[in-house]
């Protein structure tokens, strides 16, 4: 009843509802949040009874791995899409209510979300319907390649290829976009986590310690690399020693971490050579003469642009800003919703 | 990616020059040449050159440029950032790229049946038609207002409770300056307190008011006064001592309302910055109220 009136007192947003990070980007005002994709769940009294939500984002993400029983930190997507809707709908409205501060009725905005492109029609739906759980008024998809590309500003719109390289948390977007629209795309489930998780492998397998998530993304951020480089960097960690029992503190250096990482490095190396595979000849020239893009939060990974530099013999260029690149091409297309149609997905 | 950055005593001068030169520099100063810096980079010896030559409109457009003089500012050491700030100056983009192809301005002629089953193009006449029909519609109301304005300010006596606000509905599109041409109605002074009148500029055009209130006595405890003037499109609700919603509407731009009712009244205003409140002849600022775009305050 009151519709057309909660949509006048609400925002436009568009939100990139990643599996590590939520951005959202409001018309007008640009990225206004920006926060782990984290929920904690608190849950008192046996199984059956009433879950409530203890924290959201930063706060939530300091709690995994050092919760008690009652407490549960969930990150609720996984590989790009949604692996607990229900959490991802209350995450979503969390963050919805954010940002809209307090409002005499609740918000009802139109919001843009970027799905993978490899997401299935039951994944982009699952999405859908947790945004209008949360309250949108309407919901448009975008692809995420297409995203990363207008977010990245590149020449998108011209009869002239660009390739597009997404890392993200979840997964890793491939696309060969022109004309506006997305001439190949495939999407691979490696990205941060898996990084991650290889580099927790690697050191229990050589070390025999146990280190926890949180660690494991620390040593990947400061000395992590894709790339065999001139310098050699060391880091400190503590972990549990598996043996004993007790913790203990090492030493690992950069090339170790190198060759923890070779397994997910290489499923990524050999998808955008896929994507090359399967580019048209004229687009793949296009991109043989200016290069492809890195975005996402993997961009960030020290030498990754060396790697696929040197694996493809193509120039490769890392996006300004790449963390923010999807997010900012959605809020793009959110400000010419109105006068474009076509890089929307329908399904 | 690019937090590498090394001593470079020579690169950094006071006055900025074009990055090619500060590149071709560095890179004699490292005896590569310019086919070496092209096989590790992965571009061709004439893009490199175009780079050094600070020939820009060879090269692709800013995203890649930027890329380019990055990657080649990491392979020679240096710091890209002061780099990518000249180059940025000496490129000019007049506008952000277009980030959709324009819709195709010839019709495909399709047969009817497959155009209804695509549905994807309808004819701009079509779009426009309900805002048209709307637009058509506001004007004959509004023109029928106009010339039937003198039957249509009926005054709506509500029952009278301890506040007993009376509610005189104008139009909100009519500009002030047609309410003079309003009839003064036989007044009987003293009973203005609880009377929504719309504000009349002329001051003694103010006191005209309907006598149809013999029983709302002026003399009420907590009598206030709002005078409310809209700078632009804003939604006001106003509630009175008993919580009773006494006026709720969408003012528009060059409106104004004077409410009268029992205090303490609690006001909320969308979009505060279009309205100027005064409360019993005292201007009050929203400022310190709103949050967000809306006001919310008590006024007593």
């Amino acid at each position: 009843m009151f519709g057309f009136l909660r949509g006048y007192f609400s925002t436009d947003l568009a939100i990139d509802l990643g599996t590590a990070n939520t951005l959202i980007y409001v018309r007008g005002k640009g990225i206004v949040l920006d926060e782990p994709s984290v929920v904690a769940i608190r849950q008192e009294g046996g199984p059956a009874s009433k879950k409530t939500i203890q924290a959201v984002g930063k706060e939530a993400k300091d709690m995994i791995g050092r919760t008690p029983g009652s407490i549960t930190a969930i990150r609720p997507m996984k590989d790009g899409v949604i692996a607990d809707f229900t959490i991802t709908e209350q995450m979503l409205k969390y963050f919805i209510k954010k940002i809209h501060e307090s409002r005499l009725l609740t918000p009802a905005p139109r919001i843009i979300i970027c799905v993978p492109c490899g997401s299935t029609q039951v994944e982009r739906r699952a999405i859908r319907e947790s945004a209008i759980g949360a309250g949108a008024r309407q919901v448009y998809l975008i692809e995420e390649p297409m995203a990363a590309a207008i977010g990245a500003d590149l020449p998108v719109a011209e009869a002239t290829g660009s390739m597009v390289v997404d890392i993200g948390g979840g997964t890793t977007e491939v696309g060969v976009i022109s004309l506006g629209g997305v001439v190949y795309a495939s999407s691979v489930r490696v990205g941060g986590d898996k990084f991650d998780e290889a580099i927790i492998n690697y050191i229990r397998r050589n070390y025999g310690m146990l280190i926890g998530d949180a660690t494991a993304e620390n040593i990947k951020k400061e000395i992590g690399s894709a790339f065999p480089g001139s310098e050699v960097r060391e880091m400190e960690v503590k972990g549990r020693n598996l043996a004993e029992g007790i913790p203990r503190s090492f030493t690992i250096s950069s090339n170790e971490i190198l060759e923890a990482l070779t397994e997910p490095l290489n499923s990524i190396v050999s998808a955008v050579k896929s994507a090359l595979e399967q580019t048209p000849p004229e687009l793949g020239a296009d991109i043989a003469e200016k290069g492809m893009v890195l975005t996402g939060g993997g961009a960030l990974l020290r030498d990754i642009d060396r790697l696929l530099m040197e694996e493809t013999g193509l120039p490769v260029i890392v996006a300004d800003d790449p963390l923010t690149c999807v997010v900012r091409g959605s809020g793009r297309a959110l400000e010419e919703m109105d006068k474009l149609g076509t890089v929307f997905t329908n399904d | 990616m690019s937090e590498e950055i090394l001593e470079t005593p020579t690169e950094i001068g006071p006055l900025p020059s074009f990055p090619g030169k500060q590149l071709a520099a560095a890179r004699e100063e490292k005896g590569l040449s310019v086919a070496d810096v092209a096989r590790s980079l992965r571009l061709s010896v004439r893009q490199i050159e175009a780079i050094e030559a600070d020939d820009f409109d060879k090269l692709p457009s800013k995203t890649f440029l930027r890329g380019f003089i990055r990657n080649y500012a990491k392979l020679l050491q240096l710091d890209p950032e002061p780099l990518l700030l000249v180059s940025q100056l000496a490129v000019t983009q007049p506008q952000p790229q277009a980030i959709s192809v324009p819709l195709g301005q010839l019709e495909f002629s399709v047969s009817r049946s497959q155009r209804t089953f695509s549905g994807t193009r309808t004819s701009p006449w079509l779009k426009y038609l309900p805002a048209a029909l709307l637009v058509i519609g506001v004007l004959g109301w509004a023109t029928f207002e106009l010339l039937h304005g003198n039957d249509s300010t009926t005054v709506v006596v509500k029952p009278a409770g301890d506040s007993a606000a009376m509610v005189l509905p104008l139009p909100p599109i009519q500009p002030p300056a047609q309410s003079e041409q309003q009839p003064a109605v036989p007044t009987e002074s003293g009973s203005a307190e609880s009377v929504v009148v719309p504000a009349i500029k002329d001051a003694g055009a103010s006191t005209a008011v309907p006598a149809t209130t013999p029983e709302t006595t002026a003399a009420q405890a907590g009598g206030a006064r709002i005078k409310l003037s809209f700078s632009g499109e804003s939604w006001i609700e106003l509630k009175d001592k008993s919580g009773r919603t006494i006026y709720k509407q969408i003012g528009q731009a060059g409106n104004e309302q004077i409410i009268t009712g029992t205090s303490p009244l609690a006001l909320t205003v969308g979009k505060a910055a279009n309205v100027k409140v005064i409360f019993n002849d005292k201007p009050i600022d929203l400022v310190p109220y709103t949050s967000g775009d809306v006001a919310r305050l008590t006024l007593n």
